[in-house]
Formats: C-alpha cells, sequence, structure tokens
C-alpha cells in the first residue's frame, strides 16, 4: 500500500467530484431547474468521480514506480494508456455534465475490466506478475 | 519520506479535508457565500498542518505539547466547518485558537533554543 499515491488519488478524485458538482450548479442556475431533475445519476456520479480518479492516480503511479522495467510491456502500456483515457473521460463528465454520464462512467470503466482479467489470467497460469504480454 | 513527498502529502490532506465540506454544500445546492470560501482557506490550512504534524508522528507521539496541538487542529477543523455551515465566520476565530498555540510554542522554543516545538 503506497499512501502517498492513495493519498494524493483522493485529493485529486475529490478536486473532480467538486468540479462536477461546481458544473451542476451552473447548469442548473442557467435552466433554473434543481439539480436533481437535470442530473438524475448524480449520487451515483460524484462518488464514483472520486473513487475513480483515485483509482487511476494510484494504479499509473505503482505500475511506474514499482514496475521498474516490466512497465514497458506492451499489456502495461496499454493498461496506462486505457487509464489515461478513462482518467480524459471521467474529467469530461465531471466538467460537461450531460444525460449520459452514466453511460460514459460505465464506459470509462473498461481498464478496470482489463486489469481485473490479467489478474484472473495471471492467478489460472501461476505467474507472479500482471504484465503478460 | 522526502521533503516534497512530505509537501505532497500534506497538500493532499489539506484538500481532502477543505473540498469534502464544499461538496457537501454545493451537492444539496446550500448558498456558497464568501464565508464558505474563506472556510473553506482555513479548512485547508489546517488539514495542511494537521497531516503535516501526523507525519511526524513517530518523533513526537510522547510529548503532551505535540498531542494538545494535534487534538486543537482537528477542534480547528470542526470550529472551520461549523463556520462554512452555519455561514457565520465568528467560528473562524475559534478555529485560530490552535494556530495561535503553535505560534507560541514555536516563539517559546525560539526563545530558549530548542530544536523543536514541542518543549514537554
Amino acid at each position: 500500500m503506497n499512501w502517498v499515491a492513495f493519498l494524493v488519488g483522493v485529493a485529486a478524485g475529490m478536486a473532480v467530484a467538486f468540479g462536477r458538482v461546481y458544473a451542476e450548479r451552473l447548469v442548473s442556475r442557467y435552466f433554473g431547474l434543481p439539480q436533481q431533475v437535470l442530473f438524475t445519476h448524480r449520487d451515483v456520479l460524484v462518488p464514483f468521480l472520486v473513487l475513480a480518479t483515485a483509482a487511476n492516480i494510484y494504479a499509473v503511479w505503482i505500475t511506474v514506480a514499482y514496475g521498474g522495467i516490466s512497465a514497458w510491456r506492451l499489456s502495461a502500456v496499454l493498461a496506462l494508456t486505457m487509464l489515461v483515457a478513462a482518467q480524459i473521460v471521467q474529467l469530461h463528465i465531471a466538467l460537461r455534465p450531460t444525460r449520459r454520464d452514466l453511460e460514459l462512467a460505465l464506459i470509462s470503466c473498461t481498464p478496470y475490466v482489463y486489469l481485473f482479467a490479467l489478474y484472473i489470467a495471471a492467478l489460472a497460469m501461476g505467474l507472479y506478475s500482471l504484465w503478460l504480454f | 519520506m522526502e521533503p516534497a513527498e512530505i509537501i505532497l502529502v500534506s497538500a493532499a490532506g489539506g484538500v481532502i479535508v477543505s473540498l469534502a465540506p464544499l461538496i457537501y454544500l454545493l451537492y444539496y445546492a446550500r448558498p456558497v457565500t464568501l464565508t464558505v470560501w474563506t472556510g473553506a482557506v482555513v479548512s485547508f490550512i489546517g488539514g495542511f498542518i494537521f497531516t503535516l504534524l501526523l507525519l511526524n508522528w513517530g518523533f513526537f507521539y510522547a510529548r503532551f505539547t505535540y498531542l494538545l496541538a494535534l487534538a486543537l487542529l482537528l477542534a480547528s477543523v470542526i470550529y472551520s466547518y461549523w463556520g462554512m455551515f452555519r455561514r457565520w465566520w465568528f467560528a473562524y476565530l475559534f478555529a485560530a485558537a490552535a494556530w495561535i498555540y503553535i505560534i507560541l510554542l514555536a516563539v517559546i522554543a525560539k526563545a530558549l533554543g530548542f530544536g523543536d516545538l514541542f518543549i514537554i
């Protein structure tokens, strides 16, 4: 457990969640409607943004810091790229709230599915590294 | 930990402590005034110093003044939250008590020529 990466990730995630609620506030003021009416899934999305940003930063940090040379294997580079892409999608969710936020949030979970698949494969093959190819 | 890491973790602590009430207030569409933004700044400084002191737990955990400083900083953060929720700026004067205590400790340690703040 790397507490530096964890705390920095949680702080960054809370900053993203703050951006989300601030953007919701601006939009709801512009249309003169309450936020619950405009954004039906905000109760899911605000905590999701905190957790997902923390997970992204933690995953990228430990891969680059502890991976050493294996951070340049194709599977690791693929994971890093997917995590960066997911972070961009989550920033888009936070700063431009729309009605399709939940779908975008689901799409942005692909790197976690990929990492979980790698984990299961590594367990099944009896390997001690996540970066199989 | 390296100095840069210590500053980074302390800043993260300050950000977490100051953004938690702001996210709550904006989520429930409560009015956000100048008093609330001031409280965010006050609680950021409180959280920053609290985390900074907490990182030095291994050196000072047996000192009474250190434990008192941690407890006072916790009370300071709670007072600044109170000021943010009630939009009552006077609460920030209570929150300043911990800072005054730490500054006094620093002045005493400087005057007596000690190496650190926590004299007892």
